[in-house]
């Protein structure tokens, strides 16, 4: 429970922002963003909004993490992809051992560099050659998929904001780089059904405990989760109207360093829905009922009139009063008086 | 301090000048040294002194005119400034009193004309009852009849009362209570007016759903202020022309007298005898006055005479002997009943039996005052950490053989003042003598070799049931994947997906072209340049305005969590996104529309789950229910038909659009509500 009661954004702002002067903007920080691939999220995109375009998205994102680069020498960029569906999660850049196994045959480089800065060269490079290899190995057909396995979707948001969380613990434990301050960036198209909700709370509290604010780059519809998330974590969410000048969201409303968020007013959006989601459903619930044990949500009473998550078994005269059907006379008064 | 003596010359004539300060009114009296002269003795009452001239220090000539209200002047001469100082302060001091006492003397009058009940009766202090009753009229100074018929104005000692108060079913009987908290909230009066009057809703259901309304208000309302140290409260103000101004109200009167029997018994022994203006202006300007709210009295300050003997009295006097004198005959069933065949005897022994039983009071009255639950023989190691020496510190500050009795005294003063205070709030607890033997015996049980209790936890399995694999995927395209022949399947969506994502990596990349094409495409950057800057412009805009508001509240900024009126409609408006173009009488009765239907949405659902939960078995009152029931869903129905009427009204297709967009959600709980009830009849129908 400690990690809900720290609430720490709020509070220390006011302590921070007095200081701030003295640790000056130029402590390195690091930037994670996670992209999301979901492939029919991807489509369904595609086919509601055309201007919401795949290699936009990436292009803007490397121009992105190149300016992250540019502002400090000490700067460090990773990424992560999520929603892959058969490979899960995995870490793009700096790249996974397992990754540079595959070895593609391909003619030159995916990047026209010319007049491109040394450093940043060699970052895109990798980047875009670690998604093409990643792409090559994903199977072409649905059905290969799902014949393989019954869990066969790995690698939600969740588990990506999970995996991006314990670097980004490891690293400020390391040396060199202690206590670097880092943040999440989150660009996502799917919607809420891909977001384990209980998970995806878990993981709100450790950033909240650690105190890394995780930013919401929303194509598509809303997800209210993600709302949440960065409601809690003191970053950003942001619905992008104008996909088209994505890089403009990236480089203006998503380049708030830790460091000043203190003190700089957050383009979020202020009105965040708070429904959660059901647990059997997983769709959110406007009115549910809720397991006073566990305090798991439920849109529907169990057959087994126990609680799903924790089995404890309810009273079944309760359960037998909840489902009771409304009762009401009909509209016409006449009909009544018999 | 009881005489100011000097030698003075009156008409050339050397004598001694007295000024008798402890006399009411004050005397001055010059006598000639010479018992022969032909005026040997002057003798004047200083209160006619009107006023008062002395020669400035800068003359050689040291003379004091005293002139009186009758238009004599009386001249003395001294020889040495000292003594003239002397007289002309005390003389000053005292005309100064006689000035503050008539001033209270008007004052007064003022004030009880107020309360009215009051009169011009004496206020001398009686019993703690009465004086909560006075004080009480002289809060409801402001006309509220209501307010005399609550029973909450009450003194509620006990909680028993303040639970009853609190009961539901009290509160929604309470009208006064009612009526008290619609004059108080516009909001809700102007809701309540709209439902209840006009609509006919019913009052009660009204106040119903809003039992924790009327909940804090009760509580609100009945919060009373703890004893505070009154005298600490009192400054007096010296003005120019050589007045004390003092501002007591009657309240602080009272609280003194409580929480300083001592002054109560100064004033018993002197207000008859002197004006009750005079007593106070002594008061204020003596040592005893000084002493009681803890300030440092010096020995050479000058005090008052007559009150300055309290301060030699036993420090500890709690005023409180007579009243027990009183109860303990009162006590006495005997006393009355057969007084004809008392004999001397009887007499005798009765008084020996009530002494002993004002011994007891008196013990049990010491042991309370004390404020000490836990015996001191027991409490060793309260013993032990009172005891600064063991832990080689200096003794403690009022231990010390050379501290300064001043400080000592003042230590003790507040002190006991702080008892006082403290054995007023927990007079309300029980302290019944039984409860303190229960006590005793628990200390002395030894629970050190019980068996500890151990603690037993509810093992929870936690499993997360749901698959998100087939949320991510619909059904229907896992299934039409899966029943595809192996031979020449069709393509899916989602690889066609898949496929449009590997080729994006055919071509090769120039991140130059971000910006370029963005800018080709026309002003799509400043279009996401806008919205960005709207969004902070308006978070901005909502930041400062918390801040503001936590500003005047005095509180540390937070966040938004806190909503004050003042703000509550530009947040509205705000946070809706919609521009709201309409007059401020419009949208008063957009509003007003809003708030009643809200109400009546209200009203509806409660009885529709109530309603649903019960069955004719359960409740007796089912078939009413019912009937209540389809009464609310006809008042939903005029509710839309209102919206609907308010939006016709309007002058233009502009406002018309607005008003719209504001009653939109209204609109979709309201038909929410009729479909819920629409579709339960057809269910009953069905059943039945």
């Amino acid at each position: 429970m400690d990690a809900i009661s720290d609430r720490a954004f709020g509070e220390s702002s006011a302590s921070t922002a007095a200081n701030i002067h003295r640790v000056v903007d130029e402590t390195p920080s690091l930037l994670t963003v996670i992209l999301d691939l979901h492939p029919l999220a991807w489509k369904s995109c595609r086919e509601t909004n055309d201007k919401i375009d795949f290699r936009n998205v990436t292009a803007s994102m490397l121009v992105m993490m190149n300016s992250h680069l540019a502002l400090n020498s000490g700067n460090r960029v990773s990424l992560y992809i999520a929603n892959s569906f058969s490979q899960g999660v995995k870490r793009v850049y700096p790249e996974e051992t397992s990754l540079k196994d595959t070895i593609l045959e391909k003619d030159g480089s995916l990047l026209k560099s010319v007049g491109i800065y040394g450093q940043f060269k060699v970052l895109d490079e990798n980047i875009l050659d670690t998604l093409d290899k990643l792409f090559h190995n994903e199977p072409e057909r649905l059905r290969d998929i799902i014949n393989k396995d019954d869990v066969f979707v790995k690698g939600t948001i969740t588990g990506a904001i999970s995996r991006a969380l314990s670097a980004i613990n490891k690293l400020q434990k390391h040396e060199e780089t202690l206590n670097m301050k880092a943040r999440v960036l989150v660009i996502s198209v799917s919607g809420d059904n891909t977001i384990p909700y209980v998970s995806m709370m878990n993981t709100i509290f450790a950033a909240q405990k650690m105190k890394i604010s995780i930013d919401v780059c929303k194509l598509g519809e809303k997800s209210i989760f993600l709302q949440q998330t960065a409601d809690a974590t003191n970053g950003v969410y942001m619905d992008i109207k104008y996909p088209n000048g994505l890089i403009q969201y990236l480089s203006n409303a998503f380049f708030i360093e830790p460091l000043l968020r203190p003190m700089i007013v957050l383009p979020s959006n202020t009105s965040v829905d708070f429904r959660a989601s059901c647990f059997v459903t997983n769709k959110v619930v406007d009115i549910g009922y809720v397991c006073s044990v566990c305090l798991c949500i439920l849109s529907v009473i169990p057959g087994d009139e126990r609680c799903p998550t924790c089995h404890s078994p309810f009273e079944h005269s309760l359960v037998t009063k909840l489902k009771r059907k409304p009762k009401v006379l009909p509209l016409d008064v006449k009909r009544m008086k018999k | 301090m009881a005489l100011i003596r000097g030698q003075a010359t009156h008409k050339k004539k050397a004598g001694m000048l007295t000024i008798e300060e402890d006399k009411s009114p004050a005397l001055l009296t010059w006598k000639c040294a010479d018992m022969d002269a032909t005026t040997n003795t002057v003798e004047l009452s200083l209160d006619t002194v009107g006023f008062l001239k002395a020669t400035p220090e800068t003359s050689e000539k040291m003379m004091l005119k005293i002139g009186l209200e009758t238009g004599k002047e009386i001249l003395f001469g001294f020889n040495s400034r000292d003594v003239m100082d002397n007289v002309k302060v005390s003389i000053q001091q005292i005309i100064a009193r006689k000035k503050t006492s008539i001033n209270m003397e008007k004052s007064k009058v003022v004030n009880s004309e107020e309360t009215g009940t009051e009169g011009t009766e004496s206020p001398a202090p009686s019993s703690n009852g009465t004086v909560n009753e006075k004080s009480r009229e002289n809060n409801s100074s402001t006309p509220s009849s209501v307010k005399e018929q609550l029973p909450l104005d009450n003194d509620l000692k006990n909680d028993r009362f303040l639970a009853e108060l609190l009961n539901s079913k009290q509160l929604i009987k309470n009208l006064a209570l009612q009526q008290r908290l619609l004059r108080d909230n516009v909001k809700l009066m102007r809701t309540f007016t709209e439902a209840v009057i006009k609509e006919g809703m019913e009052a009660e259901e009204f106040w119903k759903s809003r039992i924790h309304l009327l909940r804090s208000f009760a509580i609100q309302n009945n919060q009373k202020k703890g004893p505070y140290n009154v005298l600490s409260t009192i400054k007096p103000v010296a003005s120019s022309d050589n007045e004390v101004n003092v501002n007591v109200t009657r309240e602080k009167i009272k609280e003194i007298f409580k929480q300083y029997p001592i002054v109560r018994k100064a004033y018993d022994d002197n207000v008859p005898r002197m004006s009750e203006g005079e007593f106070w202006s002594r008061f204020f300007s003596s040592k005893l006055f000084r002493k009681l709210r803890g300030e440092k009295v010096n020995i050479y300050d000058r005090g008052d005479i007559t009150l300055d003997k309290y301060l030699y009295i036993d420090p500890d006097y709690d005023g409180e002997e007579e009243i027990d004198d009183e109860q303990v005959i009162n006590d006495d069933p005997n006393n009355n009943d057969n007084s004809h065949i008392v004999n001397n005897y009887d007499k005798k022994r009765r008084k020996i039996v009530s002494a002993e039983k004002m011994a007891k009071k008196k013990k049990v009255k010491l042991f309370s005052s004390n404020g000490a639950p836990i015996p001191k023989y027991l409490d060793i190691e309260g013993n032990r950490s009172d005891d600064s020496q063991l832990k080689g510190n200096t003794p403690d500050i009022t231990m010390k053989d050379n501290q300064d009795p001043e400080l000592v005294g003042i230590l003790r003063t507040m002190n006991r003042l702080s008892r006082r205070l403290m054995a007023e709030i927990t007079d309300e607890q029980p302290t019944n003598t039984d409860d303190l033997d229960d006590e005793i015996i628990k200390e002395l049980e030894l629970n050190d070799l019980d068996e500890s209790n151990q603690v037993e936890y509810n093992e929870l399995k936690y499993t997360q049931s749901s698959n998100v694999s087939l949320n991510i995927i619909p059904q229907e395209l896992i299934n039409k994947v899966i029943n595809q022949s192996n031979l020449n399947p069709e393509l899916c969506e989602y690889d066609l997906s898949l496929q449009d994502l590997k080729d994006t990596f055919k071509e090769k990349y120039d991140l130059t072209r971000v910006y370029k094409n963005m800018k080709e495409e026309g002003k799509k950057q400043n279009d996401s340049y806008k919205d960005i800057n709207n969004i902070v412009k308006q978070n901005a805009k909502l930041a400062q305005n918390n801040n503001n508001l936590n500003d005047l509240l005095g509180l540390p900024s937070t966040g938004n969590t806190i909503k004050g009126n003042n703000n509550k409609r530009n947040k509205e408006d705000e946070d809706s996104g919609i521009k709201i173009n309409l007059d401020n009488k419009k949208l008063d009765s957009v509003k007003l529309t809003h708030a009643t239907s809200i109400e009546f949405l209200r009203q509806f659902w409660t009885q529709f789950n109530i309603t649903a939960s019960s069955t004719p078995a359960t409740d007796p009152n089912f078939k009413s229910d019912l009937i209540k029931l389809r009464k609310h869903y006809f008042s939903i129905k005029k509710c839309l038909v209102r919206v609907e009427a308010q939006i016709e009204d309007c002058r233009n297709s502009k406002e018309k659009e607005t008003e719209k967009e504001l009653f939109e959600p209204l609109v979709f709980s309201l038909n929410t509500a009729l479909k819920k009830y629409e579709d339960s009849i057809v269910k009953s129908k069905s059943s039945s």
